[in-house]
């Protein structure tokens, strides 16, 4: 392999916002920069996702051992958690002050606290990573109520939509967290066919349960002082459940960049909030009518 | 007693051997052809991109290969760690079990310091005693080897020899990797922190102000760090992308290839061992121990491997001594 470079560089960003100072108000020039790769990333997590998932396929398809089979079930899901542990670091760095020393600190606490908040209080999440428009921040822009309602009724659409999408991707993290940490770190997992074909494994598979005749068993230590306690975890491998992780890994990787672009319109333009208009087609004629007449004019506060 | 000898001492079969066995088998039949599934598919992804002018997608494309290249070199530290720092009363598989942020730096920044005790370890040659820390050969645990002509014990001290030069200079290499591309690792697994290249440019150090004719450079990717780091990023300003992607999938191949040879050297003792439907040892059978299975042919000369081909042949025999007074023999070359 190569040798080192020792020359030091730095890195000069060449971006020009119309608001300067909101930049660095708002997390920063690293942290734009990282929003406005987001179509990249994400494009390329949901096709890794997806090419995984072809292979898994293809894998059953062929017949092959039902072990490899398993391991390409759990590539798919390794590969969907990282979509969801991208778009839980987005949250959790939105979430509190200098996002972009958040975003690169995040650990897994972290990552499941804001998808414990993405799952309890979703408005708080929406208004703090999608800077979804308030009620006051609505009425203080806008003065008439045809455009109260019409920017409400557009926001409820939008809420409800990512508010599903937010439990989607929660649901896969919270779930499966630690078997992301296992896929990542050592791949300390048991295939489900050494747990049901004589002799068994022993002790690792004592009341192990699954609905699904393929399947692996996540083995995850953690030791205390003297203590070593040893988790199972049962990860179902069945077609329909790798088809649930790549569904849900790629709505991750979609809400991922509807955040990084709607934060990184915003700290462009300097609007705080905004309400977003991509589902006006679901609004009735006179919202849409009100709404089309206020284009272009939707950001809300600086 | 099981063909006579006498398995009061054994480790658990259910608390041992048999989770150590599927864990083991899960390697080879799973784990294994999954990461090299992974790395055949993101060099795939990348070279279906060579040419491209989308950088951004090439920039995650290389970091896909640089990941995929890497996990089987942290999985090498997992195991080899949890072999050689075995848990005290706990079977040795539990440590590969256990998260640590040190585990896989610190087995890779400590590979340049290792001894001939730990190569045994790592090869299969030796166990690693949880109370003393000493390297205890599996020769002397299997039972005597008097018998072996002087031929086959200097050939077997000949492959032990080469496999531990051979572990020495590998693992230097995939030290070394591990290195200069952890932190893009890192990178990709946990936020995709790559640098946006459409948005910045690389420039000296000295630089006050850039202007059109300041010279720029080009890394073949570049990250920015996680926190906690003493610098802000890292790029590879050395080599092109596509020496990167051949050179870091070729390394992570040949990870996978040494987590295959270690899971071959633990499981051997399992060709040993008859286990009825319910887990219990029934019968003890002929087992070879895998002693060349980490060299290539060129490893060793052609005399070498005839006298002892893939490695010493076990067969169990009653320690009950026999009225001859023969020496009871438990291994066989």
């Amino acid at each position: 392999m190569g040798l080192r470079n020792p020359r030091a560089v730095k890195l000069a960003v060449d971006i020009e916002p119309e608001q300067l100072h909101y930049v660095d108000s708002h997390g920063g020039w690293p942290l734009l920069t990282h929003f406005r790769g987001a179509e990249d990333r994400t494009a390329h997590r949901r096709g890794a996702i997806e090419r995984a998932f072809e292979v898994f396929a293809a894998a059953e398809t062929a017949g092959q051992p039902e072990p490899e089979i398993g391991g390409l079930g759990l590539l798919v899901l390794q590969r969907a958690l990282l979509a969801a542990e991208d778009l839980g670091g987005l949250i959790h760095a939105m979430l509190g002050p200098d996002p972009w020393l958040r975003l690169r600190t995040a650990k897994i606490p972290d990552l499941n606290a804001a998808y414990e908040l993405a799952r309890t209080d979703p408005r708080a999440v929406l208004t703090a990573a999608f800077c979804l428009a308030t009620d006051e921040q609505i009425e203080a822009e806008h003065s008439e109520p045809e455009a109260h309602a019409a920017l409400k009724e557009a926001r409820r659409l939008a809420t409800r939509r990512w508010t599903e999408m937010l439990r989607r991707c929660a649901s896969l993290w919270l779930a499966l967290f630690n078997v992301a940490k296992a896929t990542q770190h050592g791949f300390p997992i048991v295939a489900g066919e050494r747990v049901t074909k004589p002799p068994g494994a022993g002790q690792l598979g004592q009341g192990v349960r699954s609905s699904t005749p393929r399947f692996a068993v996540a083995v995850t230590s953690r030791i205390s002082g003297t203590e070593v306690t040893t988790n199972r975890q049962v990860v179902r491998l069945a077609r329909h459940d790798v088809e649930a992780y790549r569904r849900n890994g790629k709505i991750a990787a979609r809400l991922a960049l509807e955040l990084c672009q709607t934060q990184a319109e915003s700290i462009v333009s300097g609007h705080v909030a905004a309400v977003p208009l991509r589902g006006t087609r679901f609004l009735n004629s006179e919202a849409r009518s009100v709404i089309e007449g206020l284009r272009g004019d939707v950001g809300h506060g600086q | 007693m099981i063909d006579g000898l006498d398995g009061s001492t054994w480790p658990s079969a259910d608390r041992v051997l048999l989770p150590s066995r599927a864990l083991l088998l899960s390697w080879q039949q799973q784990t294994l052809p999954t990461r090299s599934a992974a790395i055949d598919d993101a060099l795939q992804y990348w070279k279906g991109l060579e040419g491209s002018d989308a950088s951004g997608a090439r920039d995650f494309a290389l970091l896909g290969v640089i990941a995929e290249a890497m996990q089987p070199i942290e999985d090498l530290a997992y195991l080899a760690t949890a072999w050689d720092e075995p848990l005290a009363s706990l079977a040795t598989y539990v440590g590969s079990t256990v998260w640590s942020g040190w585990t896989a730096s610190g087995f890779w920044q400590r590979i340049h310091k290792r001894d001939r005790d730990y190569f045994d370890v790592l090869a299969g040659f030796a166990s690693r005693d949880p109370h003393s820390g000493a390297a205890v050969d599996i020769l002397t645990g299997l039972g005597d080897t008097r018998q072996f002509g002087e031929d086959v014990i200097q050939a077997l001290a000949d492959a032990r020899e080469a496999t531990r030069e051979r572990l020495r200079q590998t693992l230097r290499v995939l030290a070394r990797d591990w290195g200069q591309f952890s932190d893009y690792f890192y990178a990709y697994k946990h936020g995709g922190i790559a640098v946006h290249r459409a948005d910045v440019m690389w420039v000296d150090d000295a630089v006050e102000e850039v202007t059109d004719e300041t010279p720029r450079h080009s890394p073949s990717i570049a990250v920015w760090s996680r926190s906690g780091k003493r610098i802000e990023g890292r790029g590879d300003f050395n080599l092109s992308p596509e020496v990167v992607a051949r050179s870091v999938a070729a390394s992570g191949r040949d990870a996978i290839r040494l987590v295959a040879a270690f899971v071959r050297t633990r499981l051997a003792i399992f060709d040993a061992v008859e286990f009825d439907a319910g887990g219990s040892i029934v019968a003890l059978l002929p087992m070879q121990i895998p002693w060349t299975t980490w060299l290539d042919p060129g490893d060793l000369p052609e005399a070498t491997w005839k006298l002892i081909g893939h490695g010493p042949r076990i067969e169990w025999v009653s320690d009950t001594r026999p009225e001859t007074g023969e020496i009871p023999r438990g291994t066989r070359a």
